[in-house]
């Protein structure tokens, strides 16, 4: 991919967001030769990912993964969930597409971890599975705090010393006779599964990690990996909220367009412009930051209209007992919330024209994608093609 | 005659007691509200303030993604638990919370708390729900070791 000059105040393609969808569509608009600069609040719903994969997404992307140390394999069998279920993902991280359930797999928890009782688990996958009850041991570690662990402190011990989990799973490995662990995901902040590879060393069988339920470490790794693809690709990335300049007025093809980016925290006060000839909005839905409700539901960065569309209309305001179902597990209208787009992926506006011919939207802020892209493989397909056109 | 004189008289007797016994008795104890409250605090739960009532909507906000669960902890990484991780109180401030616990790590879950403001997605008061807990914590702490 061809250099870029540092910092450049006019890319050919602006992309806003920086999750799964916004990154593919940035790598994808590099890859066809485009200056791409990205723009990013924070960590959104890609950061709170599982670590299956519902889709493959395009092989650059991949590559691109597995060249900043985070490979995607495929996954050895249905993937153990710590909600007790098993997901039946193509894909996942290195990290959790080897877990298989048979009768060397043992389930092993650690005391005073919450979210992953092994001997529940063991017994809800084996019934899943359709197999005989696995076997299961919770390990005591040292230095568990009185309260017990958040996950992300034992990550971090972890990393220091692999022997604190190493050590009583090479224990309950020997007196179970397993040939293969499932843990809770505590293995370290890395994209690669190094850590995990090391604690599998020492225990003597084969460790992979269940799924990730959040707090997401899966959702973690796979954040820095694609900071790391962006990097390399020679992406620039900025951080902070982006909002379109002169917000509301008509945008015909060809005009000029620019976004002003506000940081956050310590660089509030600092604001810059950035020209662009064409975007993709990639901000995501209400859970990821793209859709506020303050209390009316807007798209902050670009000002779409906003639509729910399990409710098949536009919406305003917010009415907080349209938009949320009782039953927590069913499909919640506010996460569905988001942009309408045409045919060729550009978000329309309240009377149904289009916002802009150069603004491409995907991934989760798109109305109802939250229901239809249900994981990160079809949000990376819907960014990369969404780049590419970008940058056409 | 006599029934109807019966009547007058406790009538008199009542409206008498309450003029001289209740209402002083209600004066020098405080109201009802004064006694409800007297009577909650001892069991932990305290009134929140305006400021605090006002910001409670947008605590509602959090949508238990955990992403401020990564926000590290000031000073050196000693093993810590998921009390202080700022989504625990945020995600469960509608649930029973043992405020003894979230005291115990009380400075480095607000310090935390400040820096998971700029990461929440949706905006979530996180310090604001922060600083409220911990008062109420220490409140009542106070109520506890002033009771009989």
């Amino acid at each position: 991919m061809p250099e870029l000059p540092p910092m450049s105040t006019s890319p050919d393609v602006l992309v806003l967001g920086g999750g799964a969808a916004g990154t593919a569509a940035a790598l994808a608009a590099r890859s066809a030769g485009a200056t791409v600069t990205l723009v990013r609040a924070g960590p959104g719903a890609t950061h709170m990912c599982a670590g299956g994969w519902n889709a493959a997404p395009p092989a650059p992307f991949v590559a691109a993964l597995e060249a900043a140390g985070h490979p995607l394999r495929t996954a050895a069998g249905p993937l153990p969930h710590p909600s007790g279920w098993l997901r039946h993902d193509p894909l996942a991280a290195a990290h959790h597409a080897g877990a298989r359930l048979d009768g060397g797999t043992l389930v092993a928890g650690i005391a005073g971890l919450p979210g992953f009782r092994a001997a529940a688990l063991a017994a809800l996958w084996a019934d899943a599975a359709g197999i005989d009850l696995l076997r299961h041991a919770t390990l005591a570690l040292d230095r568990t705090p009185a309260a017990g662990w958040a996950p992300a402190s034992l990550a971090a011990q972890l990393e220091q010393d692999p022997a604190l989990l190493a050590a009583p799973l090479a224990g309950a490995v020997k007196s179970a006779g397993a040939s293969l662990v499932i843990i809770p995901v505590v293995a370290g902040f890395d994209p690669s599964p190094r850590l995990l590879e090391r604690i599998a060393e020492q225990a003597g069988a084969t460790v992979v990690e269940a799924l990730g339920m959040p707090p997401s470490l899966p959702g973690l790794r796979l954040g820095r990996a694609l900071d790391a693809a962006l990097r390399s690709a020679g992406v620039e990335v900025v951080e902070g909220r982006a909002a379109l300049e002169g917000a509301g007025a008509q945008t015909g093809a060809g005009t000029s367009h620019a976004v002003i980016v506000t940081g956050d925290g310590a660089a509030r006060s600092t604001a810059r412009t950035i020209r662009f000839g064409r975007c993709v909005l990639a901000t995501g839905g209400y859970a990821g930051g793209g859709i506020r409700a303050e209390p009316e539901l807007r798209e902050p960065a670009l000002g779409c209209a906003v639509h729910v569309e399990a409710l098949g209309r536009l919406f305003s305001s917010a009415e907080p007992l349209l938009l949320t179902a009782p039953d927590r597990t069913a499909s919640q209208p506010l996460l569905e919330a988001g942009v309408h787009t045409d045919g060729d992926g550009r978000p329309l506006r309240e009377d149904g024209s289009v916002f802009s011919p150069d603004v491409y939207a995907a991934g989760a802020v798109v109305a109802g994608a939250a229901q239809r892209v249900h994981g990160l493989g079809d949000a990376a397909t819907a960014g990369w093609a969404a780049g590419l056109r970008a940058a056409r | 005659m006599r029934r109807r004189i019966q009547a007058w008289l406790n009538l008199a007797y009542r409206f008498n007691r309450h003029v001289l016994v209740t209402l002083p008795a209600r004066a020098l104890r405080g109201g009802d509200g004064d006694l409800f409250r007297a009577a909650t605090a001892a069991e932990g739960l305290l009134p929140l303030l305006p400021a605090e009532r006002a910001l409670l909507p947008r605590t509602m906000r959090c949508v238990h993604c955990g992403l401020c669960a990564f926000v590290p902890p000031p000073g050196p990484p000693e093993p810590y638990s998921a009390w202080q991780e700022p989504w625990t109180f945020v995600g469960g401030e509608a649930r029973a919370l043992d405020r003894a616990a979230l005291a115990a790590g009380t400075a480095a879950m607000v310090a935390r708390a400040a820096d998971a403001d700029a990461i929440c997605p949706t905006g979530t008061a996180i310090s604001g729900a922060a600083r409220m807990i911990t008062r109420l914590a220490a409140a009542a702490e106070r109520t506890e070791e002033s009771a009989p």
